[in-house]
């Protein structure tokens, strides 16, 4: 794949363009990690795509290599790996909270200590979800409490 | 960062750490009562000499099932979702069954003696008690301290 970056004080925006034969997985890819950089992401939910605002997000999971989205009343699925999507919303209040895992803070109602360290989460939805041991301590960190 | 793969020599050096403070207590008591009860009772034979060869090996037995209810009932491993109040309870239950089992298979001490009875369920009571209290109070105040420093998040931006 060719990148070409034009830097110019002549553009008056930002202009991402692609080019390309076919539109495959590879730029299909491309579109949805652009879009979370408007805080958005490209989600896909019965044949259908949407763009989902990344604020609504409670939390994303990873099973069995599909990587599925939770709304409060949706699941949709991306094409992005959970990697992918955590190394771009990690700034955005997003957390690790397991191996399969990643959830939004802003989107936590209450925590609560866990059997072995773990902390149990309690989503605004009322779900519940266990942060690993792996993981809680750095959640701690990132909560100012260590 | 990994998280520690548990092996069986986790498992066994829980057991060892746990057979320590069983026979620490037991060398405590056996000074302490050993004398006044070594006609008496199985356990304190020796008086306070020290313990036998097989009250040792009674006691690491009993440290291996203590290591065994641990796994049960105060880890994630078989149980996923139960408070950590009711784990204690079920640990302590469990770990309480067994005792009674080998005060009895092991004649530690006579088993018509309610007075022994009664001073072995009051003191394993109150450890039990204690024990749940602590946890209970470390685990409230963990919440609290955890959903404040949330809140404080939620409030920043």
């Amino acid at each position: 794949m060719k990148i070409e970056i034009d830097i110019d004080e002549k553009y008056p925006d930002t202009e991402v363009v692609i080019r390309a034969n076919k539109l495959d997985s590879d730029v299909e890819r491309l579109v949805a990690m652009m879009r979370m950089v408007n805080m958005q992401i490209g989600v896909r939910k019965n044949d259908e795509t949407y763009l989902l605002d990344v604020e609504k997000i409670l939390y994303i999971e990873a099973v069995e290599r599909k990587t599925f989205v939770y709304t409060s009343d949706e699941t949709y699925e991306s094409d992005l790996k959970l990697y992918e999507i955590e190394q771009e919303l990690l700034e955005r209040d997003f957390f690790r909270i397991s191996k399969q895992s990643i959830v939004n803070i802003r989107m936590i109602k209450s925590l609560k200590s866990d059997i072995n360290r773990k902390i149990r989460i309690t989503l605004r939805n009322d779900e519940q979800i266990v942060v690993s041991r792996m993981y809680s301590d750095e959640l701690r960190r990132k909560l100012g409490l260590k | 960062m990994m998280e520690e793969k548990k092996t069986v020599f986790y498992y066994v050096r829980q057991a060892f750490a746990t057979y320590g403070v069983i026979v620490l207590v037991f060398a405590i008591m056996s000074i302490v009562i050993g004398e006044r009860t070594k006609d008496y009772a199985a356990l304190f034979f020796m008086g306070n000499a020290g313990m036998s060869m097989p009250i040792l090996m009674e006691l690491l037995l009993l440290a291996v099932i203590i290591t065994l209810a641990q796994v049960v009932f105060l880890t994630d491993t078989w149980i996923m979702n139960m408070s950590l109040m009711i784990r204690n309870v079920l640990f302590f239950v469990s770990v309480l069954i067994v005792i009674v089992f080998m005060i009895v298979a092991f004649n530690w001490f006579p088993t018509r003696d309610m007075t022994a009875w009664l001073g072995f369920i009051i003191s394993y009571a109150l450890s039990m008690i204690i024990s749940a209290l602590i946890t209970r109070l470390k685990e409230r105040a963990e919440n609290t301290k955890m959903q404040e420093a949330l809140d404080k998040y939620n409030r920043r931006k």
